[in-house]
């Protein structure tokens, strides 16, 4: 069977399915807030998180290496 | 493939960072987006959840998308993702529950889905589709319902076609199983 008569026989049945949509109060609080980040891009605070915990590794290292070269000398 | 004069005027919207773009879109497309949640995740608060995290990610990605973008394949392409994760999630979180007693809805009960069905037979197409592996399903809802192409599919799930031909056989075949009588006259000359 190819698979053009496959996705045919799916969507001829897929009609039967029941109709779903999402309530209208649910999809203007969604439209909502989403279409205030319209081309606003993504909140630059997403990069916090990631440059302190690059701090953090960045400091340890550090350290360490001061510690090893302080018992090695 | 081409792409809608609509989508193209819509997209254009975008990526000026215009609202109404953003309005038309969202009308076009909540629908099909939440019935593709809702069939993949079975549940309403989840999929109200995937639905603005999907609507939010084309805000914030308005003004990068390319003139051409097909929004059909976009949009699915990110919703895709966010089921994944929230699959990943369920399975870690199946992991780390253990032996602790899981809650089951009662075996009578009706799904949400299940309870928007109007006949015996939508209500056996409803669990026939329920019953599907999760990887067959969404290739059964996105060729389907969703009118895509089995290459296009391919591209959104980021597999393969010949597999999505493959997932596509067989989902129409553990349907046709699943339907018994249900099942179209058309599914059951084989």
């Amino acid at each position: 069977m190819s698979d053009n008569d496959d996705a045919q026989k799916l969507a001829e049945i897929s009609r039967e399915l029941p109709p779903i949509d999402i309530d209208d109060v649910s999809a203007r609080r969604i439209a909502q807030r989403a279409r205030a980040s319209v081309g606003r891009g993504p909140s630059p605070t997403r990069f916090v998180e990631p440059v302190l915990v690059g701090l953090v590794l960045l400091s340890v290292l550090v350290w360490t290496i001061f510690k090893l070269i302080e018992v090695l000398t | 493939m081409s792409v809608d004069p609509d989508e193209r005027v819509w997209c254009d919207g975008l990526r000026r960072g215009e609202t109404a773009a953003f309005d038309a879109v969202f009308a076009a497309y909540r629908r099909r987006l939440y019935a593709y949640f809702m069939r993949m995740t079975r549940r309403r608060d989840l999929a109200e959840d995937l639905l603005q995290e999907t609507f939010m990610r084309l805000a914030q990605h308005a003004k990068q998308l390319a003139p051409d973008t097909r929004l059909a394949a976009w949009l699915f392409t990110v919703a895709h993702s966010l089921v994944v994760s929230w699959g990943r999630a369920q399975a870690v979180r199946k992991a780390l529950a253990g032996d602790l007693p899981v809650q089951e809805p009662a075996g009578n009960e009706r799904s949400p889905l299940e309870a928007l069905a109007d006949s015996q037979a939508q209500l056996a197409l409803e669990r026939a589709f329920a019953a599907l592996p999760p990887a067959y399903r969404e290739v059964a809802l996105l060729v389907g319902i969703e009118g895509m192409q089995p290459s296009e599919v391919a591209d959104i799930l980021g597999v393969r076609p010949d597999a999505i031909r493959q997932r596509l056989a067989r989902a129409r075949s553990q349907l046709a199983d699943s339907l018994g009588d249900h099942a179209p006259a058309s599914w059951r000359t084989r």
